[in-house]
């Protein structure tokens, strides 16, 4: 009777992480090997090849984010697919791990990417990277590799190099069943559509990347988008360096969002060896990092003024951001590459002389950005430009995974500074709101980066209030991790969640980085806010992500909306086709 | 009626014009880059011209936009051989032909070869059309998709503008012949399309505007068709709002995007040139001409002439300027509605308005204005 009431109690208790727990050993049963909860809420759960499908399906249902998906790669053990699954925006911290072990020999795993458009990128990419199969993948193209990179000697060669791979047969077989497509409308039946190429060198881009457009008019029937043309291999780098010099090292990936790749680094770290660092650290992260995000927010905004046409707003915007840049010179050494984030707290203190410098240039941002919000409200062109134009559903926001500003345009409260706090964000150091907005076009993009600037000033000043009454110490002494430790955890960058998962091997270098930027995620997203539009509204649109190429390096297959057929051309072969005799 | 000057002077201003109109539309061009640079609170690079340097590049630097067209005609031509060659190599010399024979038309302070010449506003604007069609031309030659999307964009802004423009026009023109008769002046001609008449009228009219007797610029007698011709030219002169044919971002540059070395020079040559006569035009139509008959203070009158084209000159690029530094860029959709909604309403307006004065001042109804 005891044990009953017991456990109607438990049930009435249950959160979403036993739930998850119950269903996944209910469905695995024998195959539910191992369980270990890495972090608070944070469980790895290790299982075999065949149930990946079915985990999906039930993760994506229950409402949960597929945040990465990852190999590592385990030396004789084989490989291991990681599947990280988020819940932290239903409930705070929440996330599940699961875990595969495949052979070393042909290395295969059933693809989710049917289930969920989540998928699709990450698994392309490691199919580039480690050469692990998804089968049934529905386009298994290259993501960071060229189209033609020659994978087999023994497969057809043409001119030397061998075009068709294993894995890109498929795409090759697909396309030859729809006949030819021809790219420049010189076919009768197709001769109402025609292809742009956009990039890798185009106006519209600071950054290379390559966009097919296929226009009927002026109207984008489909887009596709290659990536890869900055791959530096940063993930690589940081696994043959010691844990203490890869904060410097993970700050290259991106040259605007550079303290939040190091601080979503230590904080990784930081919970491998479960330290806590010091509030005065907390807080001096916390101001750099909004600086950041004002900078950033700020260089933006002048970048979609110019795709508008806007030239004035981008030059305003570029000089205000000068305020910024002026500030972070005074209080870490550098202008864009700060390094003052470090394990185990802060490199350098923020002094009582620095604060009416900072209140003060702070005062002028903040004028600018609500001048800006005016313009976004009240100037007629930058209305007629921005609104009902790439529009994004909440519902495509979530199917697809968009995260940060472009997530929270949709009217999706989703921020990593709340579900899952770090440095001092959490309510008993500063105290502020998410912002949101229910347009989902790019003017509530727009209006969203506007008011978090906003948001930003406010957390700086309350920062700054509450430092003065911390003590000195600014960091405590790391330590190396144990064999086998691991970690996940993320930062809520100006463009979106950033993700990081390490594994440690117990030597001074870890075993596993896995770095998953926001861009990442938000470029995925891209082709379903361009369908349908009009061509002269392409800029804004992929602009209003704020795509940071060089943190991302990674776009996708051609949807045709009309016939609802997915049609895969290769570059090399319309190279090979339109070259001259 | 026509006067015109002797043989061997009208040879020699054929020639001295252009190269005078192309002078000051350098001037014009430097001026809007200056004035939308300070707009845009840009500090530009803070340095002083090397002495050596300064006979060529001048210490002021308002010779830039020259400049950026000589580094032009340095450098190497690229024709692709896709291309439509002859089109795509003689589009832009008709586009500057056709702009320096316009030249030839204007008074430019009352000075023009074939400014008296009857039908001259009309040659004028067939002249200043061309410049659209080789554009549309040369982009559609050039077998760049870019250049196709520059080129269809082109055609539609045309579109847009044009009906304005000419109907903001020709309402201007029957001033002349509509208005003077009625308000007790001597009718000149009636309605002339000569400019050099309709230059001629607004200097030896002038008007008493609420008692305050001012020369008869037509900008006061019909303002609605001067607003309508303003908007248009910011359309002609791909100021900001509507530079969508050439918008960087969307389409690189639009038909021009194949264009390099000298044949993008004569291009740039052709712009220049568009642009001067752009705002001479109206200058003529709508400012009186900048033309003073009167030799005040002892000072000859094209002296006095030229400092009021400056005056007046400096006034539109000012507005030109501001147009240009505020605004963001139309979609082309928006701007042909844009056009069909304000500026054809006005000038259908500016269009009746004439006869409007004039069935006002006949029946004894004071507006306020009168022909002196």
């Amino acid at each position: 009777m005891t044990d009953s009431e017991a456990a109607t109690s438990k049930v009435e208790k249950f959160s979403i992480v036993d739930e998850i727990k119950l269903f996944l050993k209910e469905m695995l049963k024998d195959n539910y090997i191992e369980e270990k909860e890495i972090q608070d809420k944070k469980y790895v759960i290790r299982t075999t090849p065949e149930y990946v499908k079915p985990i999906a399906d039930y993760m994506i249902r229950r409402d949960g984010r597929l945040v990465h998906l990852t190999v590592s790669d385990e030396g004789v053990h084989g490989f291991e697919v990681q599947y990280h699954y988020g819940f932290d925006h239903l409930e705070t911290n929440t996330h599940f791990i699961i875990k595969v072990r495949l052979p070393r020999e042909n290395p295969e795993v059933p693809s989710i990417a049917p289930i969920t458009w989540q998928a699709s990128w990450a698994e392309r990419e490691m199919m580039d990277l480690l050469g692990v199969t998804f089968t049934d993948h529905p386009d298994p193209r290259h993501l960071f590799l060229p189209y033609e990179w020659p994978e087999e000697a023994e497969s057809e060669k043409i001119d030397g190099f061998s075009l068709y791979t294993k894995r890109d047969k498929s795409a090759y077989y697909i396309r030859k069943d729809l006949g030819k497509w021809v790219p420049l409308a010189l076919s009768p039946a197709d001769a109402k559509l025609t292809l742009l190429p956009i990039g890798p060198y185009h106006p519209m881009f600071i950054e290379s990347e390559y966009f097919r457009v296929r226009v009927e008019g002026d109207e984008i029937v489909d887009v596709d988008m290659k990536t890869g043309f900055n791959h530096r291999g940063v993930m690589r780098l940081a696994e043959q360096r010691h844990y203490a010099r890869i904060p410097f090292l993970v700050e290259r990936v991106c040259g605007i969002c550079s303290t939040t790749h190091a601080t979503a680094y230590c904080n990784t770290v930081e919970a491998m060896l479960d330290i806590e660092i010091p509030d005065r650290a907390k807080y001096i992260r916390t101001i750099i990092l909004e600086l950041e995000r004002l900078h950033s927010h700020l260089i933006w905004l002048g970048v979609a003024g110019d795709l508008i046409g806007f030239k004035t707003l981008f030059m305003w915007a570029l000089r205000d951001r000068e305020h910024v840049l002026d500030l972070f010179e005074k209080l870490t050494g550098n202008r864009v590459h700060h390094d003052i984030v470090y394990l185990g707290g802060v490199r350098k203190d923020i002094s009582e002389a620095h604060i009416p410098e900072i209140i003060r240039r702070l005062d002028f941002i903040e004028d600018s950005v609500k001048k800006y919000i005016d313009i976004a409200f009240d100037h007629p062109v930058v209305k007629a430009r921005t609104m009902d134009i790439g529009k994004l559903t909440l519902s495509t926001a979530k199917d697809a995974g968009a995260v940060g500003p472009t997530a929270r345009a949709s009217d999706w409260k989703i921020d990593v500074r709340s579900s899952n706090p770090y440095a001092a964000y959490s309510p008993e150091y500063t105290t502020w709101d998410v912002i949101t907005d229910s347009g989902c076009d790019v003017w509530s993009r727009v209006v969203v980066r506007l008011k978090e600037a906003l948001v930003s000033c406010d957390i700086i000043r309350q920062s700054v209030e509450r430092m003065k009454s911390t003590s000195a110490e600014i960091r405590v002494k790391p330590h190396l991790p144990e064999e086998g430790a691991e970690a996940a955890n993320k930062t809520e960058a100006p463009r979106g969640e950033l993700y990081y998962y390490i594994k440690s091997n117990g030597t001074n270098i870890p075993h596993t980085v896995r770095i998953r930027t926001p861009s990442y995620r938000n470029d995925a997203v891209l082709p379903f806010m361009l369908r349908g539009q009009t061509l002269s509204d392409a800029p804004i649109i992929i602009g209003s992500i704020d795509p940071c190429f060089s943190c991302t390096d990674r776009m996708i297959r051609i949807e045709d909306v009309k016939t609802n057929q997915v049609r895969l051309e290769r570059i090399g072969d319309l190279a090979r086709k339109y070259r001259r005799a | 009626m026509a006067v015109y000057l002797p043989i061997w002077q009208i040879i020699i201003i054929c020639f001295a014009l252009p190269a005078v109109g192309f002078f000051l539309g350098v001037l014009f061009q430097s001026l809007i880059r200056k004035l939308t640079a300070r707009f845009q609170g840009r500090r530009g690079p803070w340095y002083i011209v090397p002495k050596s340097l300064r006979p060529v590049v001048g210490s002021t630097r308002i010779l830039q936009p020259f400049w950026d067209i000589m580094k032009l005609m340095y450098k190497q031509t690229l024709i692709p051989s896709t291309a439509q060659r002859k089109i795509f190599i003689s589009a832009p010399f008709a586009a500057s032909t056709s702009l320096i024979i316009a030249i030839w038309f204007i008074p430019i302070i009352g000075i023009s070869p074939f400014g008296p010449f009857e039908f001259s506003l009309i040659i004028t604007l067939y002249l200043m059309l061309i410049v659209p069609l080789t554009i549309v031309a040369s982009g559609a030659a050039s077998s760049s998709p870019w250049g196709a999307i520059g080129s269809y964009r082109e055609v539609i802004l045309t579109l847009a503008y044009e009906i304005p423009f000419i109907l903001g026009i020709f309402s201007t023109a029957m001033l002349t012949g509509i208005l003077t008769p009625v308000y007790g002046g001597v009718p000149l001609i009636p309605g002339s399309l000569s400019l050099t008449d309709i230059v001629n009228f607004q200097a030896s009219h002038s008007i008493s505007f609420f008692g305050f007797k001012i020369p008869a610029f037509f900008i006061l007698l019909n303002p609605f068709a001067a607003a309508a011709i303003l908007m248009s030219l910011i359309g002609k002169l791909k100021i900001k709002p509507m530079d969508i044919p050439d918008a960087e971002v969307e389409v690189i540059a639009g038909a021009y995007t194949e264009y390099t070395g000298k044949l993008l020079g004569v291009y740039e040559i052709a712009k220049i040139l568009l642009l001067f006569i752009s705002l001479t035009l109206f200058i003529d139509m709508y400012l009186g001409g900048a033309l003073v008959t009167v030799n005040y203070l002892g000072v000859p009158s094209f002296i006095w002439s030229g400092i009021v084209f400056g005056v007046e000159i400096v006034i539109l690029i000012l507005i030109i300027s501001v147009v240009n530094a505020a605004n963001a860029r139309f979609r082309i959709d928006q701007a042909f509605t844009w056009y069909m909604k304000i500026p054809l309403i006005l000038s259908l307006i500016g269009l009746v308005w004439p006869y409007i004065m004039v069935s006002l001042a006949g029946a004894g109804v004071s507006i306020g204005i009168n022909i002196v």
